[in-house]
């Protein structure tokens, strides 16, 4: 089996100038804009078909300010972490690469936890 | 490479497959069982249609006292029946057959690819089928059975309903990852594989409809998948998406907060299921398109008016959901909208079918059994799509919705329409697939009472909805209407029960077919597409030199050439 050679994988398809794989994520990349959109409508037409008063928010919707702060920060450093630990693979620095990717890999333990 | 193939273990070579016709076979077997079994769901449904409140002849007794009573359906068995019916249909019958099982097969074969892009993921999207596929089936042997609530699981009652709804929902959720796994790969194999030479206007008609469908796969199914997840929370978690304020359920309030919109459920899911629809018969227009191609020997007519036909057909189709929900009260000034554009709709569904007709023009026809299939195919579908007319348009559609019409309407379609398509593609790669040809005897005897009964079948139920005998009623008889249009569901019944006799001599052929010796020539339609240029049955890796491409993919009857069809593949006029 690994001798079947599938064109594309490595070298980039004239027509599209990307790689398989790479014009593949953006397929899966417009698959998922279709899913947040459906998600993302369906927040705006109950909140807008909804009367204010009836909507929570803040505190009163079990909303904390600290938690929230500590999650976006979280979420920015791990994507920091991803693009140097991509980085560093570009510039095939392998040491920083493992020190990148090892802080990834904590942010989003972090963030699942 | 075969030889590498060859080397592989039972389980890696049938099973955990990762060649892409393997994969298609998988995907046909599947599929062919599941359309065997939603059948049968549905001619359970017909014996309660036809004799009210008997016993179910051999099967009544055998079946547990959840569902039958001293052997005669229970209510809730029959809502059941119903929405599985249409799940496994659509979701697990048709567009497996017509995608996973055609598409996986045929399409790296016509545009001389060695597999699809992404061979691993290709598995991965045929194992996650299976597993919906299991997970709807085994709802069935739940307390309270399988899901009840229709096929398209309309908001609040199916949040409110019994556990079989959650499987629905997380079987619903794999199979959108199968789908969506498969039409990734699909974009990607049609845009990078093509062969050289093959340019997308030297594309068969038929890679073109798969290349539609996998873009309305991959964008409109997600839709379902987010509104799948809300319906679960609603179960699960107590959040109340789709249930509104002041809902009671038995006469009691229910214990929800209220506030959710069922509206919302019913535009995400028309958001997937329209497209859906096209899913469903546009696979089908492109086996046509090969076989009347074939079968008349001469080239496409329009063939480019087709494709452009078909990318606004695949455009617009997401801009038409609404027009199933004109009478929800969403207002006049939305259904005027949806109006509009489903009429427009029907415009490019029109030219391909008048293409598929003028084709036929002045052909030497060889009236093969795939060409009858697809024949039947052509006016069968013009029923369907007329009969969708009065549906679209919003002061007609008062009196028709949800009434028997509707059902007649798009089983005129999906029924004599998609599966009489997948049979002539049966027919038609079938000594590609097994290197034997189907007996052409046999495949009459199937054709014919087929095409008969499916008009018996659907004919009376348009009838029976002029009559205004609703949809999805346990007993049509307990009211007036519903009594005086009773013969025709009579008909309509023992047509159902005598179709599935018919298709007796596709199953004996079938199997007969490709266990005899005989085997068939390398091209027996005389076909001028890539597939044919593979050995037979193809090897792993499909082709032993990469093929290369010299013209357009119908070129039948060339004026000078020697034969009346000159393959993709050959260099000379030949």
């Amino acid at each position: 089996m690994a001798s079947l050679v599938i064109p594309y994988r490595a070298k980039p398809h004239p027509l599209t100038g990307v790689t398989s794989g790479k014009l593949g994520v953006w397929l899966f990349l417009a698959s998922e804009v279709m899913l947040f959109g459906a998600l993302f409508s369906s927040y705006v037409l109950l909140r807008v078909g909804s009367a204010p008063e009836h909507w929570p928010t803040g505190v009163q919707a079990g909303l904390s300010v600290p938690i929230g702060t500590f999650n976006t920060l979280v979420l920015i450093t791990s994507s920091v972490t991803m693009v140097m630990s991509w980085a560093s693979l570009k510039m095939e620095q392998f040491g920083a690469f493992k020190a990148a990717a090892r802080a990834l890999i904590r942010q989003t333990r972090n963030h699942a936890c | 490479m075969s030889e590498a193939h060859s080397q592989l273990g039972f389980w890696r070579r049938y099973v955990f497959s990762t060649d892409h016709k393997t994969i298609g076979i998988q995907y046909g077997i599947s599929a062919l069982i599941f359309l065997f079994f939603g059948f049968s769901l549905m001619m359970m449904m017909r014996w309660q249609l036809a004799y009210p409140g008997q016993a179910i002849p051999i099967l009544g007794g055998l079946l547990p006292d959840a569902w039958v009573d001293q052997g005669a359906m229970l209510p809730d068995f029959y809502n059941q029946l119903g929405a599985m019916h249409g799940t496994i249909m659509v979701f697990m019958g048709i567009v497996p057959l017509a995608v996973g099982a055609f598409g996986n097969f045929v399409v790296p074969l016509q545009i001389g690819a060695p597999d699809m892009a992404f061979p691993r993921l290709n598995m991965m999207s045929y194992q996650a089928f299976v597993i919906g596929g299991l997970v709807m089936i085994t709802s069935f042997f739940l307390p309270g059975g399988a899901a009840a609530s229709g096929w398209t699981s309309y908001a609040p009652l199916a949040d409110i309903a019994t556990t079989g709804q959650t499987f629905w929902l997380v079987g619903m959720i794999f199979l959108i990852a199968s789908s969506m796994l498969g039409a990734i790969n699909f974009i990607v194999t049609i845009i990078h594989l093509r062969a050289e030479g093959l340019t997308f206007f030297r594309l068969p008609f038929f890679v073109w409809s798969q290349l539609v469908t996998a873009f309305l796969l991959l964008l409109a199914f997600p839709a379902l998948n987010a509104a799948a997840v809300l319906q679960l929370m609603d179960r699960l978690a107590g959040t109340s998406f789709f249930l509104p304020s002041g809902l009671v359920v038995g006469g009691e309030p229910a214990a929800a907060s209220g506030g959710g919109s069922p509206l919302l459920w019913q535009h995400l899911f028309w958001f997937l299921a329209h497209p859906e629809v096209y899913v469903l018969i546009l696979p089908g227009m492109g086996i046509v398109a090969e076989v009347i191609a074939n079968n008349t020997r001469k080239p496409l007519w329009g063939y480019r008016t087709m494709v452009y036909s078909l990318l606004f057909l695949g455009f617009l189709s997401f801009g038409v959901w609404a027009h199933h929900m004109y009478l929800t009260g969403m207002g006049t000034t939305m259904s005027t909208f949806f109006q509009a554009t489903t009429m427009i709709i029907s415009i490019p569904s029109v030219i391909i079918l008048s293409c598929l007709v003028i084709s036929l023009w002045g052909g030497s026809i060889r009236f093969s059994v795939p060409m009858l299939f697809a024949l039947a195919f052509l006016p069968m579908f013009g029923i369907g799509g007329l009969t969708g007319l009065p549906l679209g348009l919003a002061a007609p559609d008062v009196y028709l919705h949800d009434t028997y019409y509707v059902i007649g309407h798009f089983h005129y379609i999906v029924a004599p329409g998609t599966i009489f398509a997948l049979f002539a593609g049966i027919y038609h790669w079938f000594p590609k697939v097994t290197g034997r040809s189907m007996n052409a005897t046999l495949g009459k005897i199937h054709f014919w009472p087929s095409l008969l009964l499916m008009n018996g079948i659907f004919m009376p139920m348009m009838f029976e909805g002029m009559a205004g005998v609703s949809r999805r009623l346990f007993d049509p008889t307990i009211y007036a209407h519903g009594a005086a249009a009773h013969g025709l569901t009579v008909i309509t019944s023992w047509s159902a029960w005598c179709l599935a006799l018919a298709q007796i001599p596709f199953i004996i052929n079938f199997f007969w077919s490709m266990r005899k010796k005989e085997r068939a020539e390398e091209n027996p339609w005389q076909a001028t597409t890539l597939e044919w240029a593979a050995p037979t049955p193809p090897p792993h890796g499909n082709f032993p030199v990469p093929p290369v491409v010299y013209r357009g993919p119908y070129e039948y009857s060339a004026p000078g050439a020697e034969r009346d069809f000159s393959p993709q593949y050959v260099k000379q006029g030949a």
